[in-house]
């Protein structure tokens, strides 16, 4: 009896003891990988593509923050006459329901997030500091948005599900220590054997880290100078410009591309180009140009413009798109004023855009181009932060505008884009000739004009931001000066300042955003902290 | 008819006529004390021959020598006495004091005797389960246990089914109970697959505290089923039973017949042919008729010459008189279905082994043409004792297989949309020759300008599954010592499920490519013309493994009686789906797409009609692989202390340790005490003549639960956004956070009840009452991005779910020759959602419950909660336009009611005169309501009759308000600018959910059958023991209330907890009408 006992007793703690791992060995997905397969290696090419796709991706919804609005608002581009009336971007108008900018950026900082706590290392330093420098990227872009946001008890998961708001300066400050410590790290490890270097993965650079230290440093000068008016922050700024002025800046478009071809196209190609089987992608039809722009163009007769834009009717089916005859015909370009979407005078559509930016689909994605990086320089060198003075300024300023005519490869060659771009800078007027001896202002105001000239459907948040940050409330607007929209329900004198907050701040990150001051937010008073 | 009558194929039997050496015996049935017991039943022991006791207890019967007679009936013990010499007799039979002895099934499969619950339970036996003759086991359940909402949620060759026990308490998490096959937990697709007849009993664990033996897994109650496993009596018993069931369309919703096709058009059509016309009188500005219109908002039928689509490639039309067919769409496409059955079972054993074989075969042609489903199953059990050594075994296989209509070729619509799409004047019937390209049934000439011909349809798109589904249990015990048993069961059960939906090809004649334009046909519909073969093929395995050790301790001292159990549970569930699919508009049928499809912009399909294989596509196939392996380990024990049969105490506790939280979260107690007071023993001067016996119980419990799938609680990277680009691939995390965080959720439940008995128990009643607290739901919350995630799984949502619930039984009428036997059950239900998720969310409101149903913090769960009209906030009426006399929509969102019914009262009714027993089983649910979103849908389409209410004339909107002079006031002038399609298709009314929130109430009589036993004539031979032949209907009646006259509001969308949404994704409801002849031998 006791024996029989005793057996079944052992049977049932048999059944008890099956192994430690017999329940914790299926923590994890069979059906998706978990972070012991992400690898730095699988990890960052989809960050950078990912955010190169956003700040070049001209292209998204109306009203809430999105690139192509800003495109509208600063007279580049304007919706072809044939579709419906687009009132919320001729109207200044904002919503906060759609919170993509804030997702994409928040989605990739989470992505980054993860890859700066897989590479603690020094094997994968090198990972680390790009993860840090694009880390720096996204927070700086969403704070030109939002102004305040969720930053140091941001991307905790269960951590914090309801993160408190950081103070932008405070951001911008992080940000910018978090730059040098990467621009340092980058530079110690050049010689170091027993740090990797990326290889393909690295879809911007390929492990050239001598290429992320200007890409760092230029960001980090970007940076900076969106501090030009904040005047309690200028010893701070010079000192930290110089710091690091030695290591360069960006001589070269900082361009991306994973390997982009036919059936997945670069964003840009994807938008405005032609499919594979032989139709126009959507954005062709819808997007057109903007009087405001082609008029600059025409008054300093600037070639650009034939390939910032097309002739009418012709689209990138037309047998002469890719062929842009010299001497332009500017007679040949036409656009809506922002607040119009009228049908040209002869009954055909606006310009399109234009050959210079739509290449092909495996033309690579720009993330900053080196006609940005000399402007910026030039700005700097203005204020005194980067040595040189004014003539030093003018040559930025010149570098930038030949950059600008060699990227969209004015009359078919570096060379030939040299000329057109000496010819050009060369006139004798206003905004186009640097105006050596002129005051600061009109200087600043030069450089801005001829940057937004360059930037064109490239990186449109920087004319936008350059606005913003210039702003004069007794000229009601900033640099470049652009048209105010001309309907007559517009909600604002002029483009907004900021944007509100996504509404899931509001719905599920209420007590933080009411005390970020959520409630409110007026697009047309409320400012981002370095508007004057 | 003839069909029915020819799928009875009655066996033929040819029986010799034996003479029996049977003498006439004469007895008599009395109790202990002598005094006679009324018509009892007196029939020999393995059949069904005998006789009943006249009122004074005399019975006279033939029997042979050494042959057992077997009296039996309602408030005493059985007793079986073996004929001796002698030919009278007198049978002393002992009275029941009451139906405590009754043996239940509980939690584990622990048999305890009724009377030492403290907590409800509800036993069907086979007899009642199948009085029905229900196709599957939970169409069975309907209307006969109190608390338990058995909806059958759709109508086809398959149907679907949901049970609900004590309403829903998740809000996010299922809410259908767990399913015990024979100790071992099946997914609810498995029970549906079991034959009914080889069900012995079905056991009913309502409540938390009678299931928190299975731990984590029963929050939502239990539904224990025990197989058959042979008789004990001796001699084999050779069922056969062979069903005939005729399947007829009931409840249609109303369609209008007085107005045909128009839909908004204007302009001129087939200009410059003989059949040119304008879509709108340019005289009178009337609209005419539009005869490819799918619409039908067009003018009254007048009946005069008309024809139908437009002129084919040989210039010729259809022409059919402008006047409503004799029988609608639906009427002209659906078919009478046909269901056989056969049912053979052996049943055969001793007190020692037993044995149990069944099989079952049937075959459903369903009401759409060529809809069909076929079910074999075969089932073993059986039980063997030697010395202190006991096991017993079951064993089932089932194949299942089902064949129906896809979905169309234009946005995947189901075929019964297509059909409610057809304006009043179509002879869709004559439209079957789809195959001849000069036809009107062919697709390029087909009239319908949006929606393509059913018939081909039925004919080229088809969902085909096949199921193989194994089951088994083994289990064996030993007993050195009265006092205690150990047991070892090791059960398995495996589903291999194989889907192939496939889709042919539409090709356009160039005729028909060519006339896109004005004189559309359907070829302009699909955007990209001809439109590809499409396929999905799928695979869905599912295993589950279990094991269970069980000890049992048995032993009184004194007074007390005392079990106690000691177990432990392992079990590890394992499913694995695949799929694969090419073309456009067939989705997987059963699992999810997990990644891959055709990219966008991309075009797939198939190469070949007829070739069904994946390798035979263009394109890039989608494909998916999806995995789920839980487990879990649970150890308990449960002790019952009984008292003098008078009292009992009884508490469990159980720890269970699952794989689907992270390690240091993963474990919760489960526990519970509940008691029994049986106060007539306790006060024997409480009973007398009228009340029998009485009882009083109360439990409490804490039950833990994890409703999460596996792998919850890591987070996953999917593949980056456009990559792989060339070989470069690259992963990004997934936005869903995968919370470590998270613990069990947990159900605190009071119960208290009452039974009694009264009148020689012929009157029993129950009622009971019920407080749960379901806290620390696992719940799916929306996170803001700037957590790094946009949704994460929590411990959140806390609801209470109250309710009582009551049940009767009455032996009405016992006499010599007439029974009659009722029950009733009737349920209160409310459940309340008290708080979601947290602090710095403020929610209030739960959304993606599906289905417009959301939680919302101090309302009943779940709530419809849909937009609505602007109405005066002062008397709650629609308040119109000044002008055009139109109601406009309102911003906010209202609550219109919940979607589970408050109220479900089932009554079952028996009533025998002789060998003639006529049964109605009804049940009323009430106190909820639906959205009729079909109806919402036909008023799109103009088919209804609905929109024909104002005979399409201008009207004034009922019950409205007008604004004038800056006042409200009663609308008695400003009539709607439109009464045709601006009103029913434009305007807000049909925008706003609040319009098409019905009541869902609804009196359901579900079975009326009478049956005949034929026992009585077969005394005479030896080889046919018994015969019976029941005529049967189920379905039989419906009450709606009248704003409800579209469907049957059982019916919905989907089988998750989102209820109460019609939709035309479902057939009509059907009655069917039964002849079941069943013999044993």
């Amino acid at each position: 009896m006791k024996k029989v006992l005793i057996a079944t007793l052992i049977i049932t703690a048999s059944g008890m003891g099956c192994g430690k791992d017999y329940l914790s060995s299926l923590q994890n997905s069979p059906n998706a990988p978990t972070s012991s397969a992400a690898t730095p290696q699988l990890v960052l090419p989809a960050a950078i593509t990912n955010l190169v796709n956003i700040v070049n991706d001209v292209t998204g919804v109306i009203g809430n923050p999105s690139y192509e609005s800003q495109a509208v608002w600063l007279g580049y581009w304007n919706y072809q006459p044939g579709y419906s009336f687009n009132s919320g971007a001729a109207g200044y108008i904002e919503t906060s329901g759609g919170p993509q900018l804030w997702d994409n950026y928040y989605g990739i900082l989470t992505n980054l997030n993860f890859l700066l706590g897989e590479t603690q290392g020094v094997a994968n330093a090198n990972y680390h500091d790009i993860a840090e420098i694009l880390e720096a990227v996204c927070f700086q872009n969403l704070v030109d948005l939002y102004n305040d946001i969720p930053y140091s008890q941001a991307l905790k998961g269960q951590g914090n599900f309801y993160p408190n708001y950081d103070k932008a300066s405070d951001i911008y400050d992080s940000l910018t220590s978090k730059i040098d410590n990467a621009i340092t790290d980058i530079n110690a490890n050049l010689n170091n054997a027993a740090v990797g270097v990326p290889g393909v993965e690295d879809v911007m650079f390929a492990g050239n880290m001598q290429n992320w230290i200007l890409f760092a440093n230029t960001v980090k000068l970007r940076l900076l100078v969106r501090e030009s008016n904040v005047s309690s922050k200028m010893a701070y700024v010079t000192s930290e410009v110089t710091k690091t002025a030695s290591m360069g800046y960006l001589t070269s478009d900082a361009l991306v591309n994973p390997g982009y071809s036919a059936s997945k196209p670069n964003n840009m190609y994807g938008g405005f180009g032609v499919s594979p089987s032989g139709s126009l992608y959507g954005d062709a039809s819808y997007i057109g140009a903007n009087e405001a722009v082609i008029d600059f163009y025409r008054a300093t007769n600037d070639d650009r413009l034939g390939y910032f834009f097309t002739p009418k009717n012709v689209v990138a089916t037309s047998p002469n798109y890719y062929n842009v005859t010299l001497p332009l015909n500017f007679s040949d370009y036409w656009g809506n004023y922002l607040g119009t979407q009228n049908a040209n005078p002869d009954g055909t559509g606006s310009s399109n855009i234009g050959s210079g930016l739509v290449v092909s689909p495996t033309q690579s994605a720009v993330m900053i181009s080196a006609t940005e990086s000399y402007f910026v320089q030039a700005e700097a060198t203005l204020y005194g932060w980067l040595p040189g003075g004014a003539t030093q300024a003018q040559t930025l300023y010149q570098n930038g505008i030949t950059k600008s005519y060699e990227f969209l490869g004015v009359g078919g060659s570096t060379a030939a884009a040299d000329g057109y771009a000496a010819t050009y800078y060369g006139q004798n007027i206003g905004y186009v000739a640097f105006p050596t001896g002129a005051s600061t202002d009109s200087l600043v105001h030069t450089i801005l004009t001829q940057k937004w000239a360059a930037m064109n459907g490239i990186s449109v948040a920087e004319p936008y931001n350059d606005w913003r940050r210039t702003f004069n409330s007794g000229m009601n607007s900033g640099y470049p000066i652009v048209p105010v929209s001309i309907y007559n329900a517009k909600v604002g004198p002029h483009m907004p300042f900021r944007y509100y907050y996504p509404t899931e701040e509001q719905n599920n990150n209420n007590a933080a955003w009411a005390a970020a001051g959520g409630a409110t937010v007026d697009p047309f008073n409320s400012k981002i902290f370095w508007m004057p | 008819m003839r069909k029915f009558l020819t799928l009875l194929v009655l066996p033929v039997f040819f029986c010799a006529l034996a003479y029996s050496q049977a003498k006439l015996i004469t007895g008599k049935v009395t109790d202990q004390q002598g005094q006679p017991i009324p018509f009892a039943s007196v029939r020999m022991k393995g059949s069904k021959l005998g006789t009943a006791a006249d009122v004074d207890g005399n019975f006279s019967l033939r029997a042979k020598t050494g042959e057992v007679i077997l009296i039996s009936g309602a408030g005493f013990a059985e007793k079986e006495v073996t004929v001796g010499a002698e030919t009278a007799i007198t049978v002393q039979v002992s009275r029941k004091e009451n139906n405590l002895t009754e043996v239940v099934v509980t939690a584990l499969g622990i048999k305890r005797e009724s009377k030492a619950l403290g907590y409800s339970t509800a036993t069907v036996n086979a007899e009642a389960l199948n009085t029905s003759k229900p196709v599957n086991v939970a169409q069975g359940l309907i209307g006969q246990v109190s608390g338990a909402q058995v909806s059958i949620i759709n109508n086809g060759v398959d149907p679907q089914i949901r049970i609900q026990l004590r309403g829903e308490r998740h809000v996010i998490a299922d809410n259908q109970p767990l399913y015990i096959v024979d100790g071992m937990e099946v997914n609810p697709d498995f029970i549906i697959t079991i034959n009914p007849e080889d069900i012995d009993n079905v056991s009913i664990l309502k409540s938390a505290s009678a299931a928190a033996l299975y731990g984590s897994e029963a929050s939502n109650g239990v539904v224990i089923i025990t197989t058959k496993k042979g008789s004990k009596n001796g001699k084999p018993i050779i069922n056969l039973t062979q069903t005939a069931t005729e399947e007829r369309l009931a409840y249609l919703p109303k369609l209008q017949n007085q107005f045909g096709g128009y839909g908004g058009e204007s302009g001129v059509f087939f200009p410059g042919t003989p059949y040119q016309f304008t879509a709108i009188n340019p005289y009178t500005g009337f609209t005419n008729y539009i005869p490819f219109e799918n619409q039908s908002y067009g003018p009254a039928f007048n009946g005069a010459p008309s024809f139908i689509g437009f002129p084919n490639q040989n210039g010729k039309v259809d022409s059919v008189p402008y006047a409503a067919q004799s029988k609608d769409a639906i009427q002209q496409f659906m078919q009478t279905g046909y269901t056989s059955q056969t049912d053979l079972s052996v049943s055969l054993g001793d007190s020692k082994n037993s044995n149990f074989i069944g099989v079952q075969y049937v075959n459903v042609d369903g009401t759409v043409p060529k809809d069909q489903s076929q079910r074999a199953s075969a089932r073993v059990g059986g039980k063997r004792t030697f010395g202190i050594f006991s096991y017993d075994y079951t064993a089932n296989y089932s194949h299942k297989y089902s064949n129906v209509v896809g979905n169309d070729i234009t946005q995947g619509w189901p075929i019964y949309w297509t059909l409610l799409n057809t304006p009043a004047n179509i002879p869709i019937g004559s439209l079957k020759n789809w195959q001849d390209p000069n036809s009107f049934g062919n697709l390029s000439n087909y009239y319908n300008a949006y929606y393509i011909n059913p018939w081909w349809q039925v004919d080229n798109a088809r969902n085909i599954s096949k199921q193989d589904a194994f089951q088994g249990t083994f289990s064996a015990s030993i007993k050195p010592v009265d006092w205690f048993s150990a047991t070892y069961r090791l059960s398995v059960q495996v589903t291999n499920a194989v889907y192939k939906g496939y889709r042919n090809a539409a090709d356009f004649s160039p005729y028909a490519i060519e006339a896109t334009g004005p004189s559309s046909n359907i070829y302009g519909t699909p955007s990209s013309g001809d439109i590809s073969g499409a396929l999905v093929d799928e695979t869905l395995l599912t295993k589950r493994l279990q094991q269970d050790i069980l000890l049992t301790f048995q032993k009184n001292f004194g007074d007390f009686a005392t079990t106690l159990i000691l177990g432990n549970t392992i079990w590890d569930r394992y499913s694995n789906n695949q799929i694969q699919t090419v073309g456009n508009n067939v989705g997987a049928i059963n699992g999810v797409l997990i990644s891959g499809g055709t990219p966008q912009g991309q075009t797939s399909g198939l190469i070949l009609p007829g070739i069904y294989n994946i390798a035979y596509s263009y394109g890039i196939p989608g494909a998916g692989n999806n995995i789920q392996e839980s487990r879990l380990q649970g150890y308990y024990g449960d002790l019952t202390v009984g008292y003098n049969d008078m009292l009992f105490l009884h508490g469990n506790y159980r720890r269970d340790y699952s794989s689907l939280l992270a390690p240091g979260n993963n474990s919760y107690d489960v526990y519970g005490v509940d008691a029994s007071i049986l106060f007539t023993e306790i006060f024997p001067g409480l009973k007398n003549s009228f009340l029998s016996y009485g009882k009083l119980r109360g439990a409490y419990s804490h039950t833990g639960q994890i409703t999460l799938n596996p792998y919850s609680t890591v987070n996953t990277f999917n593949v980056a956004g456009g990559y792989p680009y060339g070989g470069l691939s690259a992963l990004s995390l997934s936005s869903n956070y995968n919370n470590p965080a998270n613990t069990p959720e947990a159900t605190n439940e009071v119960e208290v009840g009452i039974e009694f008995g009264v009148l020689n128990n012929r009157v029993v009643a129950g009622a009971t009452y019920y407080h749960d607290n379901n806290y620390n739901q696992l719940f799916p919350v929306t996170l803001t991005t700037s957590t790094g995630f946009s949704s994460a799984n929590v411990n959140a949502a806390n609801t209470i779910s109250t309710g009582l619930e009551f049940d009767l039984k009455a032996n009405v009428i016992r006499s010599r020759d007439w029974k009659w036997d009722v029950q009733g059950n009737l349920a209160i239900q409310t459940t309340t959602v008290e708080s979601l998720y947290g602090s710095g969310s403020n929610q209030t409101k739960q959304t993606g419950i599906g289905n417009a149903n959301e939680a919302i913090v101090g309302m009943t769960f779940p709530q419809l909660y849909v937009s609505d009209l602007v109405r005066d906030s002062a008397t709650g009426k629609v308040i119109v336009n000044s002008s055009t006399g139109l109601p406009s929509l309102s911003n906010s969102e209202v609550a219109a009611g919940r979607t589970t019914p408050k109220y479900i009262l089932g009554l079952t009714s028996s009533l025998s005169y002789k060998a003639l027993t006529f049964r109605v089983i009804a049940d009323y649910r009430g106190g909820y309501v639906f959205y009729n979103s079909a109806e919402q849908n036909l008023d799109f389409t103009g088919a209804s009759a609905h929109t024909t209410s104002n005979g399409r004339q201008n009207f004034i909107y009922p019950n409205s308000e007008v604004m004038q002079n800056g006042k409200l006031v009663p609308n008695t002038n400003v009539y709607t600018q439109d009464g045709n399609l601006g009103f029913w298709v434009s305007s807000q009314y049909r925008a706003a959910g609040t319009s098409y929130v019905e009541n869902a109430a609804a009196w359901k009589v579900r079975t009326i059958s009478l049956s005949y036993d034929f026992t009585q004539l077969l005394s005479h031979q030896k080889i046919l023991r018994g015969a019976t032949l029941t005529a049967l209907c189920n379905n039989a009646l419906m009450f709606r209330p009248k704003e409800n006259d579209f469907t049957d509001p059982e019916f919905n969308f989907s089988n998750a907890n989102g209820q109460g949404n019609n939709t035309y994704y479902q057939l009509p409801p059907s009655r069917t009408f039964s002849l079941i002849a069943s013999f044993n031998f």
